[in-house]
């Protein structure tokens, strides 16, 4: 392989995992805040 | 939320500028020439693993202490994202070993106790998630990070203290043995990684705080 493979894939799998992280963090959180904007909404006790 | 966005932003544009810089602007090294450009991607995932798991320590010294479950939320945030950076800090060492050192692993002090890292930090995510009880999970896994924590100083010092494969500190108080132009570029990386770590872990120790209160109600 050369150089620049060895550089795309080191970059490549710290880009893509980091990213699907990020993505995956953002939606959980936007998932979680619609979960309890529809708790609040149903008058379900809150905290 | 604005502001969680708005470092998310800046995180993104270091990030361009530190791949870029690093992989274009650089110069190549007198000896490992153009692979050297692994290093940018490779020393910021160790340097923001370090920082994940002091925060996890301190955070689970308090949530010991005062039992309050905010100090957990962060300890378990960053405990997670610490696994996720030394994995990447382990797989980028581990691409960049095999062009340079001629071996994807070899037994070398500094790689071991990068790995024995990893795997504490993994124990204590499965400590917390395997526990029936979400408080005693909670406490298991705290005195399983600062035990952990320990493996830190050590992995640090390793290539000082063993002979070992992987390179000594390129810049410490006082000595720097790197060419300006990299040393630049490694500073943007470094900055760009911490400022995405901060990003990251205001949103897990936000979801953290949601799950909780999902749990409570």
């Amino acid at each position: 392989m050369t150089p620049a493979l060895w550089i795309a894939l080191a970059y490549g799998i710290v880009g893509i995992t980091l990213a699907t992280y990020a993505l995956s963090l953002r939606r959980r959180l936007r998932d979680a805040l619609r979960a309890r904007a529809t708790s609040v909404r149903l008058g379900a006790p809150s905290r | 939320m604005r502001a969680q966005t708005l470092v998310g932003a800046a995180a993104l544009g270091l990030l361009a500028a530190g791949a870029y810089v690093g992989l274009f602007a650089s110069p190549p090294d007198a000896f490992q020439g153009e692979y050297v450009r692994i290093m940018y991607a490779h020393v910021p995932n160790a340097w923001v693993a370090y920082v994940a798991f002091a925060i996890t320590c301190v955070a689970s010294g308090l949530f010991l202490w005062k039992r309050t479950p905010g100090y957990d939320h962060v300890a378990h945030s960053a405990t997670e994202l610490g696994v996720v950076f030394t994995g990447l800090a382990l797989v980028t060492g581990s691409i960049w070993g095999r062009p340079v050192w001629g071996t994807w692993w070899a037994w070398d002090a500094r790689l071991v106790t990068t790995a024995v890292l990893f795997f504490i930090y993994v124990g204590a995510l499965l400590v917390r998630g395997l526990a029936d009880d979400p408080q005693r999970g909670a406490r298991l896994a705290a005195v399983v990070s600062i035990i952990g924590f320990l493996d830190v100083p050590v992995i640090h010092y390793s290539v000082i203290w063993f002979r070992t494969l992987h390179q000594p500190a390129s810049f410490t108080r006082g000595d720097i043995k790197m060419a300006p132009p990299m040393l630049a570029a490694l500073m943007i990386s470094l900055l760009a990684f911490s400022v995405l770590f901060v990003y990251l872990l205001a949103l897990r120790v936000h979801l953290a705080r949601l799950e909780a209160a999902g749990e409570g109600s």
